[in-house]
């Protein structure tokens, strides 16, 4: 049953091949959400059955692409005998990762048809979406370090792509610029890990006996990687101890950071909210990019469990990026810059679980987050549509004139305000209650003063995370219609049935997906993605309580922002001054645009010199050549007749010359 | 004096120039043809020669069967070239070799 991974990752590489044989791009649209759709329900079946058996060791299947057997070992075994191996693997993680991002690419890819239509890369953003579904599928769903390097570099690659997909105006070009080269600073920090990881691991590992099944022990295998970690804590290692692990776990932190546009790398979030295609922006912020942060620490947990102190780092990264995020996000009035805080704000929070032993809340509030994050997305792109503008003030009256948009958005907003009993008051409390409880699954936990930091910081994030989106939900859809010049009310409308649809499917997955992550039931998400400890009673009660708390206080100052009764301080120079002070990202421009973007004509002038001393003159070389080697073509029987005869007596000479000796160096074998 | 294997070299040899003189002197297709097969037969005589007089080859006939092998060839390269000739002279309604010079670079 678990091998259907394999078909889970792969059905989305071939709706991207198959979509290219029809003409149509109606239909390669087609291909794509079919093939999409077959890998979420295998996906889900895949998901079933872990559920079902959630005692089962991970399952692992593994194909060698490159082998390297140098027969002796080198060095001691350093670099011998190792086998590049990709595959799939199915536990408790990736079978909720996999589920998930195939369920939210599935959707997109039906809101895009109705929300891209007419457009001129219809074709280009289906298939490239194909893609990059599959490339985060085989990254949940990798076994080793390895392939899930090769497809975190995919993934960024496809969303280049995508955040460009309006490559046209200058703006959406250099958002997408942006956040590739933020990204890049992270994916130079993973391969520099698995450099490291491999110059201080693969001689251990290779000295180990191999797993059933396998010819050689792959170093980058994270199952054999999980008792290498502990191992060269306890200094069993040769060559590596506390000093490596921290290392390689700051390593990982900082690609983690520039792919979840943590402080100080988020700058590259905002632009591609504010210039990419709605779908595009859902598909990024919700499951793949900034998740694939998050993920690869969940991923390798057992390293930042066993390394000292590097979950302090990873909790107050978390922390920071939470609460700046959250500020910015209530002082926003375009919808699209709200929701890009507001999702650095959440990343924030996942980190932060992650950094107090909560493992399993992280990925919860990710799943939850995809969910709420999803619809408000989703709804902001009809709405920024229909209203023609992205300024909020602008908006108003939604609940009359688009009735099941700004439905789903209730539903999303109040499940991102953590209200009572929808998905997002489960996922949030999950948080609080690991936060509150401080416990690694290996009997660590942070410092108190350390604590104390990041329970102010989540309970302030949870606050704020609860007013801005009623907020804004407040303000598009019960706010006046707007008076300003050239509006015509008539416009606003629904963009038709394929746009609301998902935004109405995911609008029921936040209000009443919680259900997964209700603590104290056995099989609850929080357990099943990593098999820690169970958090205790006591600290859930507590999570909820203070959850609720907030989330309620949050709502009716949300209410009372938009009734006017209360006032929020002016905060836009406030905010720009957070915004300048957070961003290191303005030193990161300057030095690309010296380094990369000022240096790049340059680049094209040695070109053009190169073309016109050199190359031109192989080619006028060449043509001279050709011309003069064209004149000996006479096209004459007795000229070709001749010259056979002569090249024939010439080679018969040769060879009686050769024959008897009179040829130096040649056959004088009397 | 009995003929030697000299003598029947040097037949061969005269046959061939004879037949490389006529390929490259003669202007009409039909005498190229012929001189083509002057020259096989030249290569026939050698072979047979040397089969007669014991020179090479781990088979006494073995230097007849090449003769008998090169005149099956010669038949059937007459017949593939006549019929060329033929077509060359329905559409050019000429046969002068100096004048099919498409080849010319």
């Amino acid at each position: 049953m678990y091998n259907l991974a394999w078909a889970v990752v792969l059905l989305p590489l071939g709706g991207f091949l198959f979509a290219f044989l029809p003409e149509s791009p109606r239909r390669a649209a087609q291909v794509c959400i079919t093939f999409t759709g077959a890998a979420f329900a295998l996906a889900m079946v895949v998901l079933l059955y872990r559920v079902a058996h959630v005692r089962d060791n991970p399952y692992q299947s593994m194909v060698t692409f490159w082998t390297f057997d140098p027969g002796t070992k080198l060095l001691g075994g350093f670099i011998s005998d190792f086998h590049a191996q990709v595959g799939v693997v199915v536990d408790g993680l990736s079978a909720t990762m996999m589920a998930v991002v195939s369920l939210v690419s599935l959707l997109v890819q039906v809101y895009a048809t109705g929300f891209m239509r007419r457009d001129d890369g219809y074709t280009r953003h289906f298939t490239t979406i194909a893609v990059a579904t599959f490339a985060m599928l085989a990254l949940v769903a990798s076994p080793n370090l390895l392939e899930l390097w090769i497809f975190w570099e995919v993934l960024g690659a496809c969303f280049y792509l995508l955040a460009g997909h309006w490559w046209q105006r200058d703006e959406a070009a250099r958002a997408a610029r942006r956040m590739f080269l933020f990204t890049r600073i992270g994916d130079t920090a993973l391969l520099l890990a698995i450099v490291f990881l491999f110059a201080k691991f693969a001689a251990n590992v290779a000295q180990q006996p191999a797993a059933p099944g396998q010819a050689v022990n792959d170093p980058f295998n994270f199952f054999v990687l999980e008792k290498e970690w502990p191992a060269a804590m306890a200094g069993h290692v040769q060559g590596s101890g506390p000093r490596t692990l921290i290392i390689l776990a700051l390593l990982l932190l900082l690609a983690a950071v520039a792919k979840s546009a943590l402080v100080p790398l988020h700058g590259w979030m905002r632009g591609v909210f504010e210039e990419a295609p709605a779908p595009v922006t859902a598909l990024l912020a919700t499951v793949t990019v900034p998740a694939a942060g998050v993920f690869l620490i969940a991923r390798t947990y057992p390293l930042f469990l066993a390394a000292p102190h590097v979950l302090t780092v990873v909790a107050l990264f978390g922390a920071l990026t939470a609460v700046v995020g959250a500020v910015l996000a209530l002082a926003q009035h375009d919808i699209r810059s709200l929701l890009a805080w507001s999702t650095t704000s959440q990343f924030g929070l996942m980190f932060v679980a992650l950094g107090a032993g909560a493992s399993g809340a992280a990925i919860f509030q990710l799943v939850a987050h995809a969910w709420f994050k999803g619809v408000l997305i989703l709804a902001a792109g009809s709405l920024v549509t229909a209203y023609r503008t992205t300024d909020l003030r602008e908006m108003g009256g939604a609940w009359q004139a688009m009735r099941t948009t700004s439905r789903a958005a209730l539903f999303g907003a109040a499940s991102a305000a953590g209200v009572v009993l929808l998905a997002g008051f489960w996922s949030l409390s999950s948080i609080t209650a690991g936060v509150l409880r401080n416990e690694f699954p290996n009997h660590g936990h942070v410092s108190g003063a350390v604590q104390g930091i990041l329970v102010v910081c989540v309970a302030l994030t949870v606050l704020l995370g609860a007013i801005y989106p009623l907020r804004m939900f407040f303000r598009a859809a019960l706010g006046e219609l707007p008076k300003r010049r050239g509006f015509q009310p008539q416009r606003v409308r629904e963009l038709g049935s394929r746009v609301t649809g998902p935004t109405a499917i995911l609008a029921v997955l936040a209000a009443a997906g919680g259900f997964m992550g209700i603590p104290g039931v056995r099989a609850s998400i929080l357990n099943f993605v990593y098999s820690g400890r169970p958090p205790g009673t006591a600290s859930a009660a507590a999570g909820l309580a203070v959850t609720l708390v907030l989330g309620v206080l949050g709502a009716n100052l949300a209410w009372a922002l938009h009734r006017g009764s209360i006032r929020l301080p002016d905060m836009g120079r406030a905010a720009a001054a957070v915004a300048a002070a957070t961003r290191v990202d303005a030193a990161y421009d300057w030095v690309v645009e010296r380094a990369v973007v000022r240096p790049a004509p340059l680049i094209g002038r040695v070109d053009t010199v190169i073309e016109r001393d050199v190359l031109d003159e192989v080619g006028r070389g060449a043509a001279l050549a050709a011309e003069t080697a064209r004149r000996w073509q006479l096209g004459r029987v007795d000229a070709v007749t001749v010259s056979a005869f002569a090249g024939a007596a010439l080679v018969a000479g040769l060879i009686v010359l050769g024959a008897t000796g009179h040829l130096p160096g040649v056959g004088a074998t009397r | 004096m009995d003929a030697g294997l000299g003598h029947f070299v040097v037949l061969s040899a005269l046959l061939f120039a004879t037949g490389a003189f006529g390929m490259v002197a003669r202007r009409s297709l039909l005498g190229v043809l012929m001189s083509a097969q002057v020259m096989l037969t030249a290569s026939a005589v050698a072979l047979a020669a040397f089969a007669r007089f014991g020179y090479g080859g781990t088979h006494p006939l073995s230097g007849a069967v090449f003769a008998l092998f090169v005149v099956v060839g010669g038949a059937a390269e007459v017949i593939v070239a006549t019929a060329l000739l033929l077509l060359v002279h329905r559409r050019r309604d000429t046969v002068d070799v100096d004048a099919l010079d498409e080849l010319r670079g």
